[in-house]
């Protein structure tokens, strides 16, 4: 009675929610549904034969998980996920909501969810999930985190409490708390490619090897090869960005632990997919293609900058509430840019002083989200980028009518 | 000319506290004051060292140790310096500091010192001092770009490097610096 309560009342929420609020999300359905029924994700996660599969780190977990995601429903199973960026309990309620029956119920052979790394240790010992694919440690949300290492406490939290885990092998604060899991495969770049590869936060500790059940063997602007337990996959694709090759062959992995693996239909699906949700999208705005870049950490801003061929024109960065300490906007190195046209959102000036300070020309400050948009529209220019924190894409696509 | 120091910046640099170095370069470059950065840590003329994580304090101790005597002195003279963060709250018992301590808070918070409010982000079990000034001598908990936000605590450090912070670049800082503090929430 309480989970039919709980979904009926959260349902109505989120449909008289999105009547009044064009495509936006809200956590207010979800968190209703949950003080009424507090099982309700344990329960949908149940009626799910094939259990649950959770990615988890600093960086990177929207994107293994789509791949998952995309490989499982490839390999013929349903799979009930959430959203990206919905990856807090809130985000998990709403999910159900929508996809859930009046009895809490999904129509889904397995569950695969990005978990926020602070939630998901809480989540982990309830939920018990069949595998987690751990992606990394950074030095990330200092302000909520206070510290790498207890970031690393939190994903041990979620390793202690899965059967399988995938984990990488390269980043020594992740291989220390799988090392011990008895059920644990390492995937990671080959030794040619580690120096190019992803930094993690400092850690001046053991770094155990853990099996290079997935290696990174090439990853060109043509194509990846993973070794895959012996066996090479070839999958077609620009792979420069060795994170992303590192997100691929995670997910790969994680497939080969779930189901038997169809080696070409895997290289077909990840050829197929498109780039994750505002990672670096281009969106028909007003008749112009413009450039959509979500940055959310020091380290995929300046992964996303220096992606930048040039300083584009117009360029409108925006750095919304969502990022509560700026001050980390100071490891980001902005020199490459002369100019940006337009800087927004609610950390707007603190953005502005600091490109102030790296000497980069900011042509107009507006906080608000809407005027912003409304100028940058109107910027002549064969670039159009915005580069966006992800409360401000959130608020920039609402207002665009680009929410999905 | 004008030496300035950071200890180790690659490493001390959790929260952009290196941006008081760039903040400090700038306003020098726009007034054509000579300078340089040195790794002369015990001779220089400004000293920071930044926020680091536990693992880069555990590792560095010993040579964090090393610069416990100059850093003595340093406070008894008032020499600029500046401390940051988790290196603030491991030198603070060692200089005598009574650091008091509560339940951690994460926040923008606003201080009075020299007659001015200073303001930045806490992030700390740090109940006071959260800014300790004697002479240009200052340990803080607050993190990130202290100098960018606070152009007039800067400006009272470069007086005593005989440096007037004033002109152009320093009044647009200072503008922008107030916005910051405008658009705050505390």
């Amino acid at each position: 009675m309480r989970t039919f309560l709980a979904m009926a009342l959260g349902k109505t929420a989120r449909f008289l929610l999105r009547l009044v609020r064009r495509g936006g999300g809200s956590s207010l359905p979800g968190t209703i549904a949950a003080a009424i029924q507090p099982k309700l994700l344990e329960r949908a996660i149940q009626s799910a034969p094939q259990g649950l599969v959770v990615v988890s780190g600093s960086a990177g977990k929207s994107s293994t998980t789509k791949i998952i995601v995309a490989l499982l429903e490839a390999h013929g199973l349903r799979v009930f996920t959430n959203p990206s960026t919905a990856n807090i309990k809130q985000g998990y309620y709403a999910s159900v909501l929508q996809f859930g029956d009046l009895r809490g119920r999904i129509a889904a052979d397995i569950v695969v969810l990005e978990w926020d790394e602070g939630h998901g240790a809480a989540l982990a010992k309830e939920l018990k999930p069949r595998l987690s694919v751990i992606t990394n440690v950074l030095s990330d949300q200092l302000d909520r985190f206070v510290d790498p290492i207890y970031v690393q406490e939190k994903l041990a939290e979620i390793i202690n409490n899965s059967s399988t885990v995938i984990a990488n092998r390269d980043d020594r604060n992740v291989a220390q708390i799988a090392n011990g899991h008895a059920d644990v495969f390492g995937f990671g770049l080959s030794a040619e490619l580690l120096e190019a590869g992803p930094s993690y936060a400092i850690n001046f500790g053991e770094k155990p090897e853990l099996s290079a059940s997935a290696l990174i063997k090439h990853a060109t602007a043509e194509r990846l090869l993973i070794m895959l337990k012996g066996t090479d996959l070839e999958i077609a694709g620009n792979y420069e960005n060795l994170s992303q090759a590192m997100n691929v062959a995670s997910a790969v992995l994680a497939l080969d632990a779930l189901v038997e693996i169809d080696a070409e239909l895997v290289a077909q699906t990840i050829e197929a997919l498109p780039p994750v949700f505002a990672r670096d999208e281009m969106a028909m705005v007003r008749d112009r293609l413009v450039r959509l870049m979500l940055v959310q950490n020091p380290t995929s801003f300046q992964l996303n900058l220096d992606r930048l061929p040039s300083t584009p024109h117009p360029l409108m960065i925006m750095a919304g509430r969502d990022i509560h300490d700026p001050s980390w906007l100071w490891t980001v190195d902005f020199s490459r840019l002369d100019s940006v046209d337009v800087v927004s959102g609610f950390n707007a000036h603190e953005l502005a002083l600091r490109l102030h300070y790296s000497g980069v020309e900011v042509k107009l400050v507006e906080p608000k989200i809407d005027l912003a948009n409304e100028h940058f529209a109107k910027l002549a220019g064969s670039d159009p980028t915005i580069v966006f924190s992800a409360d401000a894409m959130r608020r920039t696509r609402r207002y665009l009518g680009l929410a999905k | 000319m004008i030496k300035l120091s950071s200890f180790k910046p690659e490493f001390f640099d959790n929260n952009g506290d290196q941006g008081n170095l760039a903040v400090i370069s700038a306003q020098f470059s726009a007034l054509n004051v000579e300078f340089e950065i040195t790794n002369d840590y015990q001779g220089s003329d400004f000293l920071l060292v930044g926020d680091c994580s536990i693992a880069v304090l555990n590792h560095f101790e010993a040579e964090l140790l090393e610069l416990l005597p100059a850093l003595k002195m340093r406070l008894m003279a008032g020499k600029p310096t500046l401390l940051v963060g988790r290196s603030y709250e491991y030198f603070a018992p060692l200089l005598d500091i009574d650091l008091k301590h509560g339940e951690r808070e994460s926040k923008f918070v606003s201080l009075r010192v020299l007659d001015h409010e200073v303001f930045g982000y806490h992030n700390s079990t740090v109940v006071e001092p959260r800014l300790q000034v004697s002479g240009s001598f200052i340990g803080t908990t607050l993190f990130g770009p202290l100098f960018a936000k606070n152009p007039q605590l800067l400006k009272k450090i470069a007086i005593t490097l005989d440096v007037e912070l004033k002109g152009d670049y320093f009044e647009r800082s200072d503008n922008l610096a107030n916005r910051v503090r405008e658009a705050t929430i505390f």
